[in-house]
């Protein structure tokens, strides 16, 4: 059953997806990609969400309450996307560091020379 | 500011687009034809689970903190490889020299964030505190609390900030805290009734939660400090 | 309350994946974070509600923050020299300026300009803050950072203002190191820091000549006291041509600055832009 919430998370996660296909700056790709990851945790929640649901807190099972297994499951995701995302950022910061651009294209071109020149 | 003139685009553009496009449209109707008749609700078993146990209020820490504890070990030894990735490189690169410790930024910073710092962090410590009674938890509130020492880096300076919180003393203790909790989580595994019950199995209960806290807490210290040090390099 | 929220998420991921400047992108994707937080705690999920709060909002942007507070600034370097790059009332006006605003406006890029003497100028360039260098900048005028030089905009000349003398004592900046100018003027050369300097030296009879291109000239001129003036004559003893120098770790921009000044080369800007100056 499709409601709104899982309709525009997926929604999201297609624009996040071409950013991250077709933007050529390495920051906006990381941009797109954290997109995707809230988009992919609101799918999670909206899942299972009816309306009128209280948080699963308090007296258990007693009035309508949220399912608490996605919410448990894509809680650990928020913080491995802040560690991914921290990595990918230091990863972005080596590779600026060395061909002094931020443009995929750019450091393609380079990466390819530098390995022929390997070769030779 | 958008210009729609199709021609505009390249091809390999107009190809991801329709196949987003086809993506979204085939989720969507897909979702809408799988279960007509109400909404799944996967984690019932859980909640009837966890309202037997008398020191757990809150479902969503019942579910991770108790049936699928897995998860969360996984989760803290990604996040420990990605801090250690980012002490790897910290140590390998160097930095800019004296641009990078430029010491006070404005003194309104400076004092807001020595007022508000204390608050911040009892606000976080509260939350990893009372994780199985309310919301929040140990990776909310060691955030928070690292939020806060962002607060203080960015007034007073991140190598001053290293030294009052013994940094290097910090990142021993990471992985004794790992190796804490998962010694709890396997002995619960196989003698849930003396671990998790009474007022005992509470104070388990609250010993790995501040655990977990501190351990997202030192895991978000390195990042930051890692980037702290390394402003602007982008 | 939910749909409202929902839309506005939609409308937030979109903006994030067309804004140009990263840091305008940033901060959307902080708002978008807040926003799905907000859901969160509409749709009964409180804890993950509390955790994307710290994170997606707090800790996320300012990281972003920290590692881009470079991007988005065109940081330029120059000294002032009217009317290529000087201060009036207040405001930064010149050629340079003009041209510099234009590409900063085409890149979207805020114009960052500092003012600093004629041996500071160098010095500074060559650490990683400033990405141009301009105020009348003519290759071989800071030879020991040796950057990437864009194409001509002017052509100027390089002259010598002198007094009737037989001790034939030139003077000139530092740095200012043209091919051959002991060949071309004949003479001992003394090398000033600063322009003010060799003014100075020259207003107090302690060279009889100076050798400098005609922007410094033409500001030299004006601060030269009337009884050295009268006696002064100018000469041409060669051609410099000014451009913009840029950092060597940026060669993307050296690229744009090229289109740029050739794109305002056709269509007729630049000439404009030179005769508004230069009468």
């Amino acid at each position: 059953m499709t409601t709104l919430g899982t309709a525009i998370a997926i929604i999201t996660v297609g624009i996040g997806a071409l950013g991250l296909i077709l933007k050529k700056n390495l920051i906006m790709k990381l941009l797109s990609l954290s997109i995707i990851n809230t988009s992919t945790i609101l799918f999670f929640v909206m899942v299972v969400y009816t309306p009128g649901d209280r948080a699963p807190i308090g007296e258990l099972g007693v009035t309508q309450m949220a399912d608490p297994l996605p919410q448990a499951l894509v809680l650990t995701a928020v913080v491995i996307n802040f560690g991914v995302l921290a990595l990918s950022l230091l990863f972005t910061m080596v590779l600026v560091k060395r061909y002094h651009t931020l443009d995929i294209q750019k450091i393609e071109v380079s990466v390819k020379r530098e390995f022929d020149e390997e070769k030779l | 500011m958008i210009d729609l003139n199709i021609s505009r685009f390249t091809p390999k553009e107009l190809y991801t687009f329709a196949v987003v496009c086809i993506f979204c449209v085939v989720t969507i109707v897909g979702l809408a034809l799988s279960s007509g008749g109400g909404t799944l609700r996967v984690g019932t078993k859980h909640i009837e689970g966890i309202s037997n146990l008398a020191n757990i209020s809150n479902s969503v820490y019942g579910v991770y903190g108790m049936y699928r504890f897995y998860d969360t070990l996984f989760e803290l030894l990604v996040f420990s490889t990605a801090a250690l990735g980012i002490t790897l490189f910290s140590d390998m690169q160097s930095t800019r020299g004296s641009d990078s410790t430029s010491s006070v930024e404005s003194h309104i910073v400076d004092t807001s964030a020595s007022f508000l710092y204390p608050i911040i962090a009892i606000f976080g410590i509260y939350l990893a505190y009372s994780a199985h009674r309310g919301p929040g938890g140990g990776f909310a509130g060691g955030v928070i609390v690292g939020s806060g020492v962002l607060l203080l880096a960015i007034a007073i300076g991140a190598d001053v900030i290293g030294e009052r919180f013994y940094e290097e003393t910090m990142k021993k203790v990471e992985y004794l805290i790992l190796i804490l909790v998962m010694a709890i989580v396997i002995t619960g595994l196989y003698l849930p009734e003396i671990v998790y019950q009474g007022n005992g199995g509470l104070g388990f209960i609250i010993l790995v939660n501040m655990a977990i806290g501190t351990k997202v807490f030192i895991g978000t210290w390195t990042v930051l400090h890692f980037f702290v040090k390394h402003r602007g390099e982008l | 309350m939910l749909t409202f929220f929902l839309l506005l998420l939609l409308a937030l991921s979109i903006s994030v994946v067309l804004q140009r400047r990263l840091l305008n992108a940033v901060i959307l994707l902080g708002v978008f974070s807040l926003t799905s937080s907000t859901i969160y705690f509409l749709a009964g999920a409180p804890d993950v509600a509390v955790t994307e709060g710290a994170i997606g909002v707090a800790f996320v942007t300012f990281i972003y923050v920290l590692a881009l507070s470079d991007q988005g600034k065109l940081h330029v370097i120059t000294e002032e020299i009217p009317p290529f790059f000087f201060q009036e009332r207040g405001e930064i006006t010149g050629i340079d300026h003009e041209i510099l605003l234009k590409l900063a406006e085409k890149l979207n890029l805020d114009l960052e300009v500092e003012f600093l003497s004629h041996p500071e100028t160098a010095v500074r360039f060559s650490g990683r803050r400033g990405k141009v260098l301009a105020g009348a900048y003519f290759s071989r005028y800071c030879e020991t950072i040796d950057p990437l030089t864009s194409t001509t905009y002017h052509r100027a000349q390089l002259a010598r203002i002198s007094a009737e003398s037989p001790s034939k004592r030139t003077g000139t900046i530092s740095g200012l190191n043209v091919t051959g100018l002991e060949e071309i003027s004949g003479d001992r050369i003394r090398y000033f820091d600063s322009l003010n300097e060799l003014i100075e030296a020259y207003n107090q009879e302690k060279v009889d000549s100076i050798i400098a291109d005609s922007a410094r000239l033409r500001y030299a001129l004006n601060r030269i006291n009337a009884m050295r003036k009268s006696s002064s004559e100018i000469t041409q003893i060669g051609e410099v041509e000014y451009s913009f120098a840029i950092s060597r770790e940026e060669p993307d921009l050296l690229d744009k600055v090229n289109d740029h000044l050739n794109e305002l080369e056709s269509n007729g800007q630049l000439k404009e832009i030179l005769s508004r100056y230069l009468r």
